[in-house]
């Protein structure tokens, strides 16, 4: 009896976050879009199986966690379904990846549900985190997945505003102003965009295959990171190209 | 005694506002045949209608943050009507959603896994 109350509490560290709501242990960072979904949601259920592991009570628990990752799975879909800047092929990748995250989790409440053996209801809310990864892998992959395909959106956009402000160095050359400055800034402006596409191209094909198996052995998250700081300095380059555009225009004036 | 007095005060007050009028008229190029010349901003009003090419003239609603409000007036592009300012603007929405995009996959929002 000793080795099975810290084994369960073990495993609900695993599966959920029974500690680390209580404990305030998570650092208190709202995200602008699908997230959490409300970390302390579940803290009632959490107390209560800490206070007391019982079916009822882990069962509770288990379902809590189960539901709030629902919820931000729908986030998620909505998100993707009305995202202008992934590809076809992107949203659908996510879309499939978040279908199949949501029948698992759905499939594991119905075991859940069923479940009258404490033991197994521990091994079954371990699952719920280290079977689908919902916060540590889905949430990343569609955020940065789709940061990467703004990213290579912007390459048009971009594309346009050349356009323009090449007409319109053109023109003021053509009038006899000098347009070194400017010419400089847009010049700068594409180099930018090139190098911030360059980072973000790759992005989407290294990130989309990873697995919650992968994230588990440790081979997922090196690559999320590396991700979240190619997409970190791609978005350092958008902004520059944009103060760049900006100040050939400020020079044509 | 005091009705010729005011009579005259009358049309000498008529005289200046007809005489402003004409002298606002003629330094815009005139145009003002078509309005009355009750006043001047009604003159003015007329004016505008009548002369200013179908250029959209600056909205008095939310204009782009990099816009020069008084670009209109100091003969720079119209803000509004510059595709310029909707490309950019449009760019720094793009970029704030990546800055979105990249709070929303910290660690930090791991949800205690």
């Amino acid at each position: 009896m000793k080795t099975r109350i810290p084994a369960l509490f073990a495993g609900l560290v695993l599966g959920g976050s029974l500690l680390l709501v209580s404990s305030g242990a998570v650092a208190a960072v709202t995200p602008p879009g699908p997230g959490p979904a409300g970390k302390g949601v579940c803290a009632v259920e959490a107390t209560a199986a800490r206070a007391g592991a019982t079916v009822e009570t882990l069962r509770a628990f288990g379902n809590c966690e189960i539901n709030r990752r629902l919820a931000t799975l729908n986030d998620l879909s909505a998100r993707v379904s009305s995202s202008k800047v992934l590809t076809g092929s992107d949203a659908a990748a996510l879309t499939a990846e978040i279908g199949s995250t949501r029948a698992g989790l759905t499939s594991l409440k119905a075991t859940i549900d069923a479940e009258t053996s404490i033991p197994a209801l521990k091994v079954d809310i371990v699952k719920i985190a280290t079977n689908y990864r919902v916060y540590l892998l889905v949430v990343p992959q569609v955020n940065l997945v789709s940061g990467s395909d703004a990213v290579l959106a912007s390459q048009a956009r971009f594309a346009t505003l050349n356009t323009n402000l090449t007409a319109r160095i053109a023109a003021a050359k053509a009038k006899g102003k000098d347009v070194t400055a400017a010419q400089a800034d847009l010049d700068k402006m594409n180099a930018a965009v090139t190098a911030a596409v360059g980072l973000a191209s790759p992005l989407p094909a290294a990130l989309l295959p990873l697995t919650p198996a992968q994230y588990n052995g440790g081979t997922a998250g090196p690559i999320l990171a590396n991700a979240r700081t190619a997409l970190g300095k791609a978005r350092d380059d958008l902004k520059a190209a944009v103060a760049d555009a900006k100040a050939c225009r400020d020079a044509l004036k | 005694m005091n009705r010729p007095v005011r009579s005259v005060t009358t049309l000498a007050a008529a005289a200046l506002i007809l005489g402003m009028a004409v002298v606002g008229c003629a330094g815009h190029n005139g145009g003002a045949v078509n309005g009355p010349a009750g006043s001047t901003s009604v003159v003015q009003t007329a004016r505008t209608g009548a002369t200013e090419p179908p250029v959209p003239t600056p909205a008095p609603t939310a204009t782009p943050a990099d816009a020069t409000p008084s670009a209109g007036s100091t003969g720079a592009p119209n803000a509004t009507a510059d595709p310029l300012y909707a490309m950019l603007t449009n760019l720094d929405q793009l970029l704030n959603g990546l800055n979105g995009s990249l709070s929303g996959s910290e660690t930090g929002t791991s949800g205690g896994e």
